[in-house]
């Protein structure tokens, strides 16, 4: 056996957590003339680092995502027995023959008519689905539907249709605006509510504007709330953007964002005393530190 | 008394919404280490703690009960924490194949843009190391996890789970050195 196979052996030992303190000695003592062994024990001890830097879950945020979830499954469970039900009662296919023979139906009323592109995607999707899986794995995902019967053996569909698709806009396109300000109201990840954030911010106009005002006060996430100040920073002269800043160095739960809030009011011209009056209202942990930066800004030229 | 890993699994297949809540809280902290390891980012992290749960719940009825729950689920956390790091596609995102862990590795070694674009830093690196490797690296370094907990999750012996724990770490050495030499 090679010099390094031992010590590999160590190594392996070691990595495994259970190398006797006696090896430890004479480990260290081959890597200081082994490249080979000293790159091994280098790359573990930057692992070893990098777990124990790893952090910690906060509770709360850990909480907060079960709750998510649990809403999830809820809201899943609540359309299992319907879409069941409605299979069962042999509903889908008489209403997907009836679509396949490309009998339109009447446009919902109040509502917009329904693309003929869209309708025939549906109709081909349909036709093309063979059993419930075929259904259940389908792209379009229908929901609050509703079915009423119209003369002619014929029925009249309502409902909601979503889908995956993948396009190419311009940036100034209002879909991507709409997309972005919907990306951020709707339920999403924090990751994709992140990245809408950081879209948003080169496109900002009053409809997008209005979305990110929405994020900074009623995101969960601090992470997004932050990314919403930031995107804000060109529209400071906006009434509204000032009147959010204000409520959120007021309101808001993280002395992260009010510090933030309070840096963004005070880079414009702005009576100092409704901040002093906005920090201290609520009287909460960190008013101080926030008090403190004032002052500091106060004696910035 | 805490309930078992069974008795809440037999819980959540009759319905009860209190039993998944009891076992997320057992599980959210190691799922979360799992997901930091593989992502490196705490929001990412977050995310992946929540689509794994919720394919939990989805795929509790085909959960065999073979093995334990705990590395059932730090596969899926695994898988879910690489599709995040994967492409955005929706199709591609949804795919799960938990299997990769067990199968032999030979990714990094048949994919040669993942070898090409390896750069010197650890955490690319180990991005760029099998599904096999880098989940027995996470669950060790990141998971605090002992060598039989990660042969449970590789479905292996406890010598086999230290065998790929040091050839993982080789394979780190092996990239890190070339792509020091392709700098050069």
């Amino acid at each position: 056996m090679s010099a390094c196979a031992r010590f590999e052996g160590m190594i392996e030992r070691l990595v495994a957590l259970d190398l006797p303190p006696q090896d430890r000695a004479a480990l260290l003592a081959h890597a200081q003339e082994c490249e080979g062994c000293r790159q091994l024990l280098a790359i573990h001890g930057e692992l070893v680092a990098a777990g124990a830097e790893a952090p910690e879950p906060d509770e709360a945020e850990l909480d907060f995502v079960q709750e998510r979830i649990l809403r999830e499954v809820r809201r899943r469970r609540g359309r299992r027995p319907l879409r069941a039900a409605a299979i069962a009662a042999g509903l889908i296919f008489p209403f997907a023959a009836g679509l396949i023979l490309g009998r339109m139906l009447p446009a919902r009323s109040g509502g917009f008519p329904p693309s003929s592109r869209l309708i025939d995607a549906l109709h081909a999707e349909a036709a093309s689905n063979r059993g419930l899986t075929d259904i259940e794995d389908s792209r379009f995902n229908y929901s609050n539907v509703t079915f009423r019967r119209v003369p002619g053996d014929r029925v009249a569909l309502d409902f909601d249709v979503t889908t995956h698709l993948a396009s190419i806009e311009p940036s100034s396109s209002p879909l991507v605006r709409d997309v972005l300000a919907q990306s951020l109201l709707n339920p999403s990840s924090v990751g994709e509510r992140l990245k809408a954030m950081s879209f948003a911010a080169g496109e900002l106009e009053p409809k997008l504007t209005q979305a990110v005002l929405f994020s900074l006060r009623r995101d969960e996430s601090v992470a997004v709330r932050l990314a919403a100040l930031t995107a804000l920073v060109t529209r400071l002269d906006d009434d509204d953007v000032r009147s959010a800043l204000m409520a959120a160095l007021r309101d808001d739960p993280s002395v992260q964002v009010r510090l933030a809030s309070l840096e963004l009011l005070a880079s414009r011209p702005i009576d100092h005393g409704r901040i002093r009056e906005a920090i201290r209202e609520n009287e909460r942990p960190g008013d101080q530190a926030l008090m403190v930066r004032l002052a500091d800004l106060e004696r910035k030229p | 008394m805490e309930p078992t890993d069974q008795e809440l699994l037999a819980s959540i297949e009759a319905g009860s919404d209190l039993a998944f809540d009891r076992l997320m809280r057992r599980y959210r902290r190691l799922v979360f280490r799992v997901a930091y390891g593989f992502t490196g980012d705490r929001e990412s992290a977050l995310d992946v703690v929540q689509e794994t749960f919720l394919r939990v719940h989805t795929r509790l009825p085909g959960f065999r009960g073979e093995g334990q729950l705990r590395n059932w689920i730090v596969r899926i956390a695994a898988n879910e924490a690489m599709n995040q790091n994967r492409s955005s596609s929706r199709f591609e995102t949804t795919a799960l194949d938990e299997s990769v862990f067990l199968r032999p590795d030979m990714s990094e070694e048949s994919d040669p843009v993942v070898r090409a674009t390896t750069e010197r830093a650890l955490t690319k690196s180990l991005a760029a190391l099998g599904p096999r490797y880098r989940l027995a690296i996470v669950m060790r370094y990141f998971g605090e996890r002992s060598t039989r907990e990660i042969a449970g999750a590789l479905e292996c012996s406890e010598g086999t789970a230290r065998n790929v724990l040091f050839r993982g770490l080789a394979k780190l050495r092996t990239m890190m050195s070339e792509t020091e030499e392709s700098r050069r």
